[in-house]
Parts: C-alpha cells; sequence; structure tokens
C-alpha cells in the first residue's frame, strides 16, 4: 500500500449545492500533491472530509489505509491541518503555549509535547518569537505556528489550506522555503489546497486541478506543462500606435480577437512553441527597440486557465482573454 | 481482561489530560484578560464590605426578602452569590463555545482526536474553577467573619447542583454549535429561569398555574438547594426527597447534554462547523 491519500468518487452535497461531484484522486506516499482551484471550488470541502471534519455524501476516502468515516479517530492521529485562518490560534497564548495546548488534544504528554514545541519552534525560526503572545506576532509568524501545530504530534500527512493566503511576497517565499523542507527532509505527504499558482509549482510533484466540485485534470506538474500546445508566452509592446501593433499582427499572421482600440492596449501577446522561427521572423520585421519583447516558459496558470475554459467549453484555439489586453491566435509555431 | 482495564484506564487518564489541558489553558487566556482579573478581585471584595458595613448596621437583625425565610445578611449575600452563579452559568459555556467558534479555535480543536465533549468538558470546568474561585473567595472569609455554616446534606446538593449545572452547559454548548449564535436564545431561557425558578421571586411566592413550570426547570431545584443551604429556610421538597430528586436531575441532564452533544457533532460533521464551503 503506498497511497497516502485517497479519494474515490467523493461526493458532497450541502441541502442545494453541491460541492464536490465525484472527485477522485490518490497521493502516494511522500508526496507532494496540490488541490488547484478557484474560490468555492471545493478544495476547503475536500481537506475537510480527507481530515474527517466532515462526511461526505457519497464516495470512499482513506488515510494511510484507514477509512475516514469508520475510523476517523484514527485519521485524525495520522493527519495534521493547517487552516487558512490566522485566528485559529489562540492570541492570549504564547506560541509554545497554543503548541502545547494542541499536543495534549493529541494525547502527548507533558515532556513529548514540552520536547516536540521546543523542536519545531527552533527549526520554524520561532525560538525566540516563542514566549510571546500570538496576537504580538506578524501574519508570517502566524503562518508558521500553524504549521508547527499541524506538526506537533508528528503525523505522517499534512493537510494544509491555503497556506500563503493573507501573507506577503517575503513571508510567502520564507514558508514555501519551510514546505520544501518538511517535504523533503521527513518525508511526509503534504496535501496542499490553493490557488496560488507559482507557489503550488515550486512546491509540489503532482496537481489536481478542482473547478465547480469536478477534477478537470491531473498529473506530474512537468507533465501537465507538457501538454499545452505552446511551450512559451510572448509578449510584444507596448507598440507605438494601433496602425503598427495591426500591421505586426497580420504579418505574424495573428487575428486580434480584442482590437486594441477596445482595450486601449497595444500589446500583442502570442503563444509559441519554437522560438528560434519567432525570432527569425520577428527579425525579418524589424521592429526597433522601441517595441519591447518578453519571453516565459508556460505556468501551471496557462494550464489551470485552459484546463477551466476546456471544462467550461469555451475554448477557442489559442484565444484567451488575457489580463494583457489584446490576444492575437497565434499561427507560428 | 487485564489488558483491557489497562486499556480503559489509559483511554480515562488521556481524556482527563485533553480536559485539563483545555481547563488550564482556558483560564490562562481568561486571567490574561484585565476585566476579568478586576472583576474576580472586585466582586468579593464588594460582598465582604457589604457584609461587614451593613451587617454592622444592622446588628443582629435578620432580614426578610420575600423568601418566606428570614437570616442574616452575610447570609443573604452568600446565597445571592450562589443563585448569581447559577443564574450565569449555562451562558457562560454557550459564550465560550460561541466564541471559539468565531475564533477558529474549536474547529482547529476538532481535528484532534479529542472529541466535543472533552472540549466542552474543559471549557465547563475552567468556567467552574474561575467563578468556583471568586465564589471561595467571597464564602472563606464570611464563614470565618460571620461563622456560616451549611448543613452536610445541604453541601449535598450543592455539589449535585453543579453537576447538573454541568448538564445544562453541555445542552447549551450543543445549541451552540448548531446554530451558532445562541445569544438571543440564551439570554431569553436566562430570563425565563430568573423569573420561574426563584432567582427573582421565590417559587413558593409565585402562583400556583405557573409554579409547574418552574418545576420543570432544573435549576430551580438547584437554587432551592442553594437557598435551603444558607438561609436555612424549608425547601420545597423535604431535604431528603431533593437530594435524590437533584441526583436522578444530574444523571438525567448530563445523559441529555451528552447525547445533544453527539447530535451536534454529527450536524457539524454534515455541515461544518462555519457551514461556510
Amino acid at each position: 500500500m503506498n497511497r497516502a491519500l485517497e479519494a474515490d468518487n467523493v461526493t458532497k452535497r450541502y441541502n442545494k449545492v453541491v460541492a464536490l461531484q465525484g472527485v477522485s484522486f490518490s497521493v502516494r506516499r511522500g508526496e507532494v500533491f496540490g488541490l488547484l482551484g478557484p474560490n468555492g471550488a471545493g478544495k476547503t470541502t475536500m481537506a475537510n472530509i480527507l481530515s474527517t471534519h466532515l462526511l461526505p455524501t457519497s464516495g470512499t476516502t482513506r488515510v494511510m489505509g484507514r477509512d475516514c468515516v469508520a475510523e476517523a479517530r484514527q485519521v485524525r492521529t495520522l493527519v495534521g491541518v493547517a487552516p487558512s485562518n490566522p485566528r485559529s490560534l489562540y492570541w492570549r497564548l504564547t506560541g509554545r503555549e497554543n503548541l502545547m495546548r494542541f499536543a495534549f488534544l493529541y494525547g502527548l504528554d507533558a515532556r513529548t509535547a514540552g520536547r516536540r514545541a521546543s523542536e519545531l519552534l527552533e527549526r520554524f525560526g520561532l525560538r525566540e518569537a516563542g514566549n510571546r503572545f500570538v496576537g504580538e506576532y506578524s501574519t508570517g509568524m502566524r503562518a508558521k505556528l500553524i504549521l508547527a501545530r499541524a506538526m506537533i504530534h508528528d503525523p505522517p500527512v499534512l493537510i494544509l489550506d491555503e497556506p500563503w493566503a493573507t501573507l506577503d511576497p517575503e513571508a510567502r517565499i520564507d514558508l514555501t522555503g519551510l514546505l520544501r523542507e518538511v517535504a523533503v527532509g521527513e518525508q511526509k505527504t503534504i496535501l496542499v489546497c490553493s490557488h496560488d499558482l507559482p507557489l503550488v509549482e515550486k512546491v509540489c510533484d503532482r496537481v489536481a486541478v478542482i473547478d465547480k466540485g469536478t477534477v478537470i485534470c491531473s498529473g506530474k506538474t512537468s507533465e501537465l506543462l507538457a501538454s499545452l500546445p505552446y511551450q512559451y508566452v510572448i509578449h510584444l509592446g507596448p507598440f507605438p500606435d494601433m496602425g503598427r501593433t495591426k500591421a505586426v499582427a497580420a504579418t505574424l499572421g495573428a487575428r486580434l480577437e480584442h482590437p486594441p482600440q477596445v482595450t486601449g492596449r497595444r500589446v500583442i501577446r502570442l503563444k509559441v512553441t519554437d522560438l528560434i522561427t519567432l525570432f527569425r521572423v520577428l527579425d525579418d520585421m524589424r521592429l526597433g527597440r522601441e517595441v519591447g519583447i518578453s519571453v516565459r516558459s508556460v505556468t501551471l496558470e496557462d494550464v489551470y486557465l485552459s484546463r477551466r475554459r476546456q471544462a467550461e467549453g469555451t475554448q477557442s484555439g489559442d484565444v484567451d482573454k488575457g489580463e494583457e489586453g489584446p490576444v492575437i491566435r497565434q499561427t507560428i509555431v | 481482561m487485564l489488558i483491557k482495564v489497562k486499556k480503559a484506564l489509559s483511554s480515562v487518564r488521556l481524556s482527563f489530560r485533553v480536559i485539563w489541558s483545555v481547563a488550564s489553558y482556558n483560564l490562562r487566556i481568561t486571567y490574561r484578560y484585565p476585566a476579568n482579573v478586576i472583576f474576580a478581585v472586585a466582586m468579593p471584595v464588594l460582598f465582604i464590605l457589604m457584609a461587614a458595613l451593613f451587617s454592622n448596621v444592622v446588628e443582629n437583625a435578620l432580614v426578610t426578602i420575600m423568601t418566606g425565610g428570614e437570616s442574616s445578611l452575610p447570609r443573604y449575600l452568600a446565597a445571592g452569590l450562589g443563585v448569581w452563579f447559577i443564574s450565569n452559568s449555562m451562558s457562560g459555556i454557550a459564550n465560550a463555545v460561541e466564541t471559539e467558534i468565531g475564533w477558529g479555535t474549536l474547529a482547529s480543536s476538532l481535528f484532534s482526536p479529542a472529541t466535543p465533549a472533552q472540549i466542552m468538558a474543559g471549557l465547563a470546568l475552567s468556567n467552574l474553577i474561575y467563578g468556583g474561585s471568586i465564589g471561595a473567595l467571597v464564602l472563606v472569609p464570611l464563614a470565618c467573619l460571620f461563622g456560616l455554616t451549611a448543613p452536610h446534606l445541604g453541601l449535598l446538593r450543592l455539589l449535585l447542583g453543579l453537576v447538573v449545572l454541568y448538564g445544562m452547559g453541555m445542552l447549551f454548548a450543543a445549541l451552540a454549535m448548531r446554530w451558532r449564535r445562541v445569544g438571543g436564545l440564551i439570554s431569553a431561557l436566562a430570563f425565563a429561569e430568573q423569573f420561574f425558578c426563584g432567582v427573582f421571586i421565590p417559587v413558593r411566592l409565585l402562583p400556583v398555574g405557573l409554579r409547574c413550570f418552574s418545576y420543570a426547570f432544573p435549576q430551580t431545584w438547584v437554587i432551592d438547594g442553594v437557598r435551603s443551604a444558607f438561609l436555612g429556610v424549608d425547601p420545597l421538597l423535604p431535604a431528603r426527597t431533593e437530594t435524590i430528586l437533584l441526583a436522578a436531575l444530574a444523571a438525567l441532564v448530563n445523559g441529555v447534554g451528552f447525547a445533544a452533544l453527539r447530535l451536534a457533532e454529527k450536524r457539524v460533521r454534515q455541515y461544518g462547523l462555519s457551514e461556510q464551503y
């Protein structure tokens, strides 16, 4: 049995609201798995079912081979849950007291609880802050303490719900490093529920994209990235005027889906596989130095948006409603 | 057999550890709010000052306040304190649960193997210790200064009353888990309790038609126990019968409270604690 987490055809209804519809996935032991999706997709519901906090309407879930409904108490000892709410700590207790209190709930004796609390405070860089009230902590420190609390009983499985929510960029990077360290150093199985795709990409081995309660794609991060019909996203512009924008678009054989006069932007977005061919074409066009070119590799965000559009049945080739404004149908591959 | 007994003992020990940890850390939080500390000190001081100053004014005088009995002022203060404690206890536990749900800390606690009943027991115990410490700070000086005593059966009834109140606390904690915002309901019930159970008006002075409502409230019997213990007035039923009744109520109310908590837990696992998804 190599599976740490299993969800098999899980459906959850809250009265008339269908939160999950036939969701299935499994997470191998020692793997970091990302459950991606927009707000309201059903990620937190899935996390709550796996942590035995909620009962599924139908389907089965297992943690380390144990049924989350029939063996709920045993499952709780195997799982550490880090909710996204920073208020889920006691702000009038110190960091150490928070860890100790929850350690006792997991049945640890005073000596073990104290040792674990010290270890985790040290590990997460909270040793000095351990004797201060949590109310005096920064949001980043609270996020670390919540993670430490989830690990207080040294569970083999961690479920993290939106771990980066409310964190500033520096704290996000800090926490991402910690998560990788925990995943690699302690070989824990980690389920990360998030819509923060760049960070999920950094941390997770495999992901499943969930939308409107169903899994719309899943697989290794690298495989999902490779599954896109393009590998790079290019931004050209801004062009000095609209006429030039249209001329370049015409030369590239691209069709303006959202004319720049509507959006007021003079940037062309291209999705390509063969960068060399594109640059040759651009070189021949002699665009001049005034036009900027930016190149980036595809990210999970592209996969996510692409699969969401597929699921919604509105996809039309490579056209999307990118935030950059006018969108071009790419013909150069 | 021996292994089973060992397992059972270990389970009980674990349960007590959980209850005590919830209670002890909740007490730390309680005493870290300055208002709670000020209240815990000011109230006993106020009671003792009242007893000292006004007992001198009406030295050896007996006070009669609608109770059908008469007693000294310190005894009335002691009884008043007991009645205040009872009328506040059920809202205290419901407020604690509401606060924990609002913070999100109850949800975090429920991710652990600890049961809602253990967590509620811990919260109730911390309330009991906080209220009990205030009570002790009043009663001990009153007993020393004014020679207050209570009959043994009265003390037993007080203890049984506490167990009944604990059951009521579980019941209201279950309501708070089920509906989250139960402040209005608790206020309404607290008023009904104060009216029917002998806080405002002694039950024996209520019209006969209303007394049947009074008898249905478990708190009536707890308050009656306090009054008879401290004021020496005749209880509603003979002392021995009332003690047995309180013991039966303690078992019944705790059973109902525990069942209500289990139902609330089931509901929480169906719809979530915050019912947000």
